[in-house]
């Protein structure tokens, strides 16, 4: 057993994994994709 | 001022990208541009949350441009030179700044896997853009200049060379043999077994037998998986729990954050690679030794051939027995 186990699109976009995508505009003017992710739809840790 | 030169010797081109020369060198202890904001900061951060899971910012010292300038000389027939078309994106793994990667959760590494995705797929969608590039320099003895855990993105506007030659050679495999060369390596190794480091479902490490580094890891999909567009979630996630385990096996080795080079490779975005592209990645490390480093020196620099000074066997065996 293994030891342990585009830019300028602002807005949200939902992705297959269930993930989301958050394009933003960062104070130096480029672009920032921000990635939040569905509670408890991974494997759990070992 | 960017642009890439053709050098019509290794028949390959070169990036020139002088404002890098600028670019953020060890930032003072209390300033890191990949820490989430803090009002108090006088210099804003890359990342105008005061939280993250995992950020993707465009690079502020990109070598590659969607819209670069005209080149620094006049296109030639031998001297061509044409704009560095493409795009660079730095991935930060964490919002943690002391994050040790190798102890992040086996979630964590599955969600940067996702995210992986989701940027060969966006990038890749682009037609200037001919190659994703997903790598992470680790470590000061590679050259990183920042501390907080990050990767990065080159899409270029070629298939870089080095994968070039890969899938070049895999293609000719595949018209001789019907087989895909990646697919026939991968067999063999389980077969022999010597060099091979870890499996997991869908995944296998090894150090290959013609490793140029002595702890040289490869990981290969154990189906043919031409890039990640084709995971699936085990996929995903399988892949993350690997990730992870190389990291922990590479940390036990020495008692020390390993540093190296990771380097993903998959199937070109410019339509080619059916049939003979195979997801991959490399880890370079460049110590030979806890304390000795392998130097790129005459052999490898001015001739391109790599001396290595372990055998792969035993450098397997090694990896295999540190955890």
């Amino acid at each position: 057993m293994s030891v342990a186990d585009s830019a300028g699109l602002s807005g949200w976009h939902a992705t297959p994994s269930g993930m989301e995508r958050e394009t933003v505009e960062n104070d130096h003017g480029r672009y920032v994709h921000l990635y939040t992710f569905p509670a408890g739809s991974e494997a759990e840790d070992d | 001022m960017t642009e890439r030169r053709w050098d019509p010797f290794q028949r390959e081109w070169v990036v020139t990208a002088t404002h890098r020369q600028d670019r953020t060198f060890k930032p003072p202890k209390d300033y890191c541009p990949f820490c989430p904001a803090d009002p108090d900061d006088e210099v804003p951060t890359a990342v105008p949350r005061e939280e993250y899971d995992i950020a993707v910012v465009e690079n502020a010292f990109p070598s590659l441009q969607p819209d670069p300038p005209e080149p620094a000389v006049d296109d030639g027939d031998l001297f061509r030179a044409k704009p560095a078309t493409g795009a660079c994106e730095v991935v930060l793994f964490t919002d943690d700044h002391d994050a040790v990667v190798s102890e992040l959760p086996t979630e964590q590494f599955q969600r940067l896997v996702a995210v992986w995705q989701d940027r060969y797929r966006d990038l890749g969608a682009d037609p200037d853009h001919e190659y994703v590039y997903v790598f992470e320099n680790r470590g000061e003895e590679i050259g990183v200049t920042l501390e907080h855990p990050h990767g990065q993105i080159y899409a270029y506007p070629f298939v870089p060379p080095r994968i070039r030659r890969e899938l070049d050679a895999s293609r000719d495999h595949r018209e001789e043999t019907g087989e895909c060369l990646f697919c026939d390596v991968l067999a063999a190794e389980r077969d022999d077994g010597a060099r091979i480091v870890a499996e997991t479902d869908h995944f296998t490490a090894f150090v290959p037998f013609q490793a140029r580094y002595a702890y040289e890891m490869h990981v290969y999909a154990d189906d043919h998986l031409p890039s990640l567009d084709e995971f699936e979630g085990r996929h995903v996630d399988d892949l993350g729990r690997m990730l992870k385990e190389v990291l922990l096996r590479y940390d036990a080795l020495f008692d020390f954050e390993l540093p190296y080079v990771m380097a993903l490779h998959q199937r070109p975005t410019d339509g080619s690679g059916d049939g003979y592209a195979h997801f991959h990645i490399e880890f370079y490390p460049p110590h030979r030794t806890a304390q000795k480093l392998k130097h790129l020196a005459g052999s490898e620099r001015g001739a391109g051939t790599f001396v290595n000074n372990k055998l792969a066997e035993a450098a397997a065996a090694e990896l295999r027995e540190c955890l």
